[in-house]
């Protein structure tokens, strides 16, 4: 067991209420190692902050085939789409979500995107993944095995202290890669008083 | 049946070889291969797909044409060849790799419409993009056609008819064999292929520096870079058409740009550009020499597109020729097969799904998508057996449309926050009527400019006047203005932590 990393700086968010119905994958990367992930790469940073966050997709998976010339080839595709941006992506196969709890909360930004416009894109996604591919001449039939409208996919928020009082930067962690991407919003510096 | 048709057969049973060994090393694993996420192309694969869809059978016929013709001055054309490749990646290819992402874009004209969001833009885009991919289609067949003829002795039209059936049969197997491993073998094939015709003929005539003095004797105007007769002395703005058509004009190509949509990480951009640019130092150059050196070579009165079948068939034994015209058809191939997808694709899904029947399912995509391929074949081949247009001339005026339409679109998309869509339909529009305008009136050979010159910055301009004056009546949303903010610098980060960001987080933290 790695050894806790200590977080200076303001507590947590208070959290927002999430959709009763709707199911969260659990975190695969803990608190600590998301934030080594980082640090291994800017050792000369601090975490002030570390809190864990929801962003809202819908998780399709797909039975698709593909026939020609006397050869049939199988597959499954999993297909993501972003609930805030409406944007859709393949992807490896997530873990089992669980439903949340009643009452329990999650930080998550809201969903804007419909259930039907989330379904369409991702069915789009996957034939256009498998004709993209394998090229747009070849029959191809796509079948829906499940899905989740509303999946929770986890995050870690990290605040981290730029060194010589150079301002802050966000970074956000994702709790099942461990893949991660600074918060576009530039470098906030720290006003004197905060910073005193 | 002559030596060279049995290789070409054998050529082409490699291919269809090479695909069906593919196609069953990856029968274990089914469809998966391609459809879990993050697995995409890598530098070297990503380099070799865009350089063999970009060099066309043009490179054997029209700059073996050009170069035979007009001697030296035909370089400029390849110095900006030399350069598209790495300039398409460094230009666009790291941040259309994120910002297709993060729009969530697969395709070139869905990825315009989503950046310039109105169905006018993919309504004016998907039609000329179609068009002009016709032109160029139809130079692919020519250049087989003529080829074929050459080798085999066939009439034009039965060569032509069988070009054009090899050509649509590999495009409708292509879902097996146009994988990755043909598009690596065709790339060398054509390397091999036009260097061996080139150190042939350059033994043959004791080096370039003996050729050269030989060339000089015949007409020392072919040896300077004004051209046959000095006819473009001093022309700096053919000069820079010349430059631009195959440097920046790759940067409008639908089915060029498609590639970094593809690449597994944007950073695989920096790497491709340097194999881009070492595939084009081998390959570009060796065309152009051997039709200029072909005037040593050839009888006089050959056609001039013929230069380098010529050559190889005076010069090399029967199995030899039989690689060169391999080399040639993997050029004419490799292209025409993405070509004609890329035009089935923008006729199924940018124009019959989005505007015609939005409910289609995925047989009726598929057989949209063979009924455009099938439509083009037919129609090119009418087109090409009774009037059949220099190859060269075609490629140019396509290239010419494609690049002054669509380069400042592409650019202007990534690197200019304030391109709107009102700036891209006005670029569109006036980047397609300029140069049509400029060689319908003749105005190249009445002004000195190039088509390509005065279509660029006539688009650029249009660009950046209908940009700026609808600032305000046709703001650029909110979400791709933060999509756009992605590309920009943070500040005081670190490199580390910069350089290992996954775009696949971009859309994530944009709303946090």
């Amino acid at each position: 067991m790695s050894a806790a990393i200590p977080v200076v700086g303001p507590q947590p968010a208070p959290p927002t209420t999430a959709d009763q119905q709707s199911r969260r994958i659990p975190s695969g990367i803990s608190r600590n190692r998301a934030i080594r992930l980082v640090l291994n790469r800017a050792p000369d940073l601090v975490c002030t902050n570390a809190r864990m966050v929801h962003h809202p997709y819908a998780g399709y998976i797909y039975a698709v085939q593909q026939r020609a010339f006397g050869r049939s080839l199988h597959g499954v595709a999993h297909i993501l789409v972003d609930r805030c941006s409406g944007g859709t992506s393949t992807s490896d196969p997530w873990p089992d979500p669980v439903l949340l709890e009643p009452g329990e909360t999650l930080d998550a930004v809201p969903a804007t995107i419909s259930e039907e416009h989330a379904e369409d894109g991702a069915r789009q996604c996957a034939v256009r993944t498998a004709l993209h591919r394998r090229r747009a001449l070849i029959p191809i039939e796509v079948t829906s095995v499940s899905s989740a409208p509303l999946l929770y996919k986890p995050n870690w928020l990290l605040d981290l202290q730029l060194p010589a009082d150079g301002g802050t930067v966000k970074v956000l962690v994702d709790a099942l890669t461990g893949a991660y991407h600074l918060v576009p919003g530039g470098v906030v510096q720290i006003e004197p008083a905060a910073a005193g | 049946m002559t030596t060279e048709v049995n290789f070409l057969l054998f050529y082409f049973l490699i291919l269809i070889g090479i695909g069906i060994w593919a196609m069953r090393r990856g029968a274990g694993k089914g469809l998966d291969n391609y459809l879990l996420g993050g697995r995409s192309m890598g530098p070297a694969v990503t380099a070799l797909t865009l350089q063999s869809t970009s060099m066309s059978g043009y490179m054997f016929l029209g700059a073996g044409s050009l170069a035979y013709t007009q001697g030296y001055w035909s370089l400029w054309y390849a110095l900006g060849d030399l350069g598209g490749g790495v300039l398409n990646m460094s230009v666009l290819g790291r941040r259309m790799r994120k910002l297709s992402q993060i729009l969530g874009a697969v395709t070139s004209i869905e990825y315009l419409e989503r950046r310039y969001p109105s169905a006018l833009t993919r309504i004016i885009a998907a039609p000329l993009a179609l068009i002009c991919l016709f032109f160029y289609v139809l130079a692919q067949f020519i250049a087989g056609g003529k080829g074929l003829a050459l080798v085999t002795g066939f009439s034009y039209p039965l060569a032509l008819g069988i070009a054009i059936g090899v050509i649509v049969l590999y495009t409708f197997l292509g879902g097996y064999l146009a994988v990755a491993y043909t598009d690596f073998f065709q790339a060398i094939i054509m390397l091999i292929g036009v260097l061996w015709v080139l150190f042939a003929a350059l033994a043959t005539l004791g080096g370039l520096g003996a050729a050269n003095e030989r060339i000089g004797e015949i007409d020392s105007s072919l040896l300077t870079m004004w051209g046959k007769d000095l006819a473009n002395y001093g022309q700096w703005g053919l000069i820079i058409g010349a430059l631009l058509v195959f440097s920046i004009g790759y940067l409008g190509w639908p089915h060029v740009v498609t590639r970094h949509m593809a690449m597994k990480r944007p950073s695989v951009a920096r790497k491709a550009g340097g194999y881009s640019m070492l595939f084009n130092i081998l390959f570009v150059p060796a065309p152009y020499l051997v039709g200029i050196v072909a005037l040593l070579i050839v009888p006089i009165g050959t056609d001039p597109e013929m230069a380098i079948f010529a050559t190889a068939q005076l010069l090399l034994p029967p199995a030899v020729v039989g690689i060169v015209m391999a080399g040639i058809m993997a050029a004419i191939m490799s292209t025409a097969d993405s070509i004609l997808l890329q035009a089935g694709t923008i006729a199924s899904r940018d124009i019959y799904h989005r505007f015609i029947n939005k409910k289609m399912n995925e047989k009726n995509m598929v057989w949209v998508s063979r009924g455009m391929v099938l439509a083009l074949a037919i129609v090119g081949f009418f087109i090409a057996i009774f009037q059949p247009p220099a190859v060269f001339a075609l490629v140019i005026f396509a290239t010419t449309i494609l690049g002054s339409a669509f380069v400042p679109c592409y650019v202007a998309a990534v690197w200019w926050k304030k391109a709107n869509t009102v700036g891209a339909v006005s670029s569109m529009v006036v980047g397609t009527a300029v140069p049509v305008i400029w060689e319908i009136f003749s105005l190249v050979s009445r002004t000195g400019l190039d088509s390509m010159l005065v279509g660029i910055v006539s688009s650029v301009t249009a660009m950046i006047v209908g940009s700026l004056l609808t600032q305000t009546s046709c703001p650029v949303p909110a979400h791709i203005q933060a999509a756009l903010g992605e590309t920009e610098r943070l500040g005081p980060i670190p490199a580390q932590l910069l350089k290992g960001q996954d775009v696949i987080m971009a859309t994530e933290a944009s709303v946090r």
